[in-house]
C-alpha cells in the first residue's frame, strides 16, 4: 500500500527532476559559452571568490537548519520548527542579498548580460537559481504561518516536507554552480 | 520524512569540509602542486562527493515506500542530463574545431 503523502512526494520529486534538467541545459550552455567573452571581462577578472564562499556557506548552513526544522516538525515541536525556519529564512535572504549585490556590481562595471555570450549564460544560470531561491523563501514564509495557525496533522507535515525538499534541492544545484561556474570558470 | 539529528550533523560537517577543500584548491592550485587540468578534475570529484552527501543526508526521499520510484526517476534524470550535457559539449567542441 502506498499512502497519499508518499504519492505527493513522488509527484513533487518528478517536478524537481524536470527542474534539474532545466538547470543541466543552462549548465551545458554556460560550459560551451564560458570562453566567448567578446573582448569583455573574463571570469577570472570578474569573480570575487570570498563572497562566493560566503554564499555557499550560507546556503549549506540554511540546508542544515532546514533539516533541524523538519526534525522539530517530526517531534511536533511547533515553536522550535518556526525558530529554525526563521533562521533558515534569514540565511537564505542573506544569500540572495549577496547574490543580487554581486549582480549589481557586475552591471555597474559594464559586465551586464548584454556584454558577451559568457555573461548572458552566467546571468541566466545563476539568475534562474536566484529566482528559485526567492520562490523558496516565499514558500517558507507561507509554511511558517501554516505551522503557527494550523495543527500539525499528516497532510500538513507532508506539505512542509516538500518545502524542505525544495530547499535541499536548491542547495544541491548550488554545489554545481559553485564548482562549475565559479571554480572551473576561475581556474581556466 | 525520516530526519535524524546525527545524520544531519554528519552531513553538515562533511559538506563544510568538502566545500572548504574545493575552495582552497580553486584559490591556490599551485600550493597543492596541481596543474589546471588536475585541479579541475579534483574539484569536480569533490562536487560529486558533495552532491552524494546532500542526497544521502538531506534529501530524504529514499526511505519512503515509493523509494524505488523516486530512485528510478532520479537515475533516468541523471542519464538524460549526462546525454544532454556531455554530448552538447562534445558536439560544440568539434564544430569549433571543424570551422577553423
Amino acid at each position: 500500500m502506498i499512502d497519499v503523502s508518499d504519492t505527493k512526494v513522488f509527484g513533487f520529486w518528478v517536478y524537481l527532476m524536470t527542474d534539474l534538467i532545466i538547470f543541466a541545459v543552462l549548465f551545458a550552455c554556460f560550459i560551451v559559452l564560458h570562453g566567448n567573452t567578446f573582448n569583455g571581462p573574463t571570469a577570472k577578472e570578474l569573480f570575487h571568490l570570498p563572497s562566493v564562499l560566503a554564499e555557499t556557506l550560507l546556503l549549506l548552513t540554511s540546508s542544515f537548519t532546514c533539516a533541524l526544522g523538519m526534525l522539530a516538525i517530526s517531534r511536533q515541536q511547533k515553536n522550535w520548527a518556526i525558530i529554525w525556519f526563521i533562521i533558515t529564512f534569514i540565511l537564505g535572504a542573506a544569500f540572495l542579498y549577496l547574490e543580487i549585490s554581486e549582480f549589481a556590481e557586475f552591471v555597474a562595471k559594464g559586465a551586464s548580460w548584454k556584454r558577451s555570450a559568457f555573461l548572458s549564460s552566467f546571468f541566466t544560470l545563476v539568475g534562474t537559481h536566484g529566482l528559485h531561491i526567492s520562490i523558496g523563501l516565499l514558500w517558507m514564509v507561507v509554511m511558517m504561518f501554516r505551522i503557527a495557525l494550523r495543527p500539525l496533522v499528516e497532510h500538513s507535515v507532508s506539505r512542509i516536507f516538500r518545502m524542505a525538499l525544495f530547499w535541499h534541492f536548491l542547495d544541491f544545484v548550488w554545489i554545481f554552480i559553485f564548482t562549475i561556474v565559479y571554480g572551473i570558470g576561475y581556474l581556466l | 520524512m525520516h530526519y535524524k539529528l546525527s545524520l544531519s550533523i554528519t552531513g553538515f560537517v562533511a559538506s563544510l569540509l568538502l566545500t572548504l577543500a574545493a575552495y582552497l584548491i580553486i584559490v591556490r592550485p599551485e600550493f597543492f602542486h596541481l596543474d589546471t587540468k588536475v585541479a579541475i578534475i579534483t574539484i569536480f570529484s569533490l562536487a560529486l562527493a558533495q552532491s552524494l552527501v546532500q542526497l544521502i543526508f538531506f534529501i530524504n526521499v529514499w526511505k519512503e515506500k515509493t523509494n524505488y520510484w523516486n530512485l528510478g526517476v532520479f537515475i533516468s534524470t541523471v542519464s538524460i542530463i549526462f546525454i544532454i550535457v556531455f554530448f552538447s559539449i562534445w558536439i560544440i567542441n568539434h564544430l569549433n574545431y571543424n570551422m577553423q
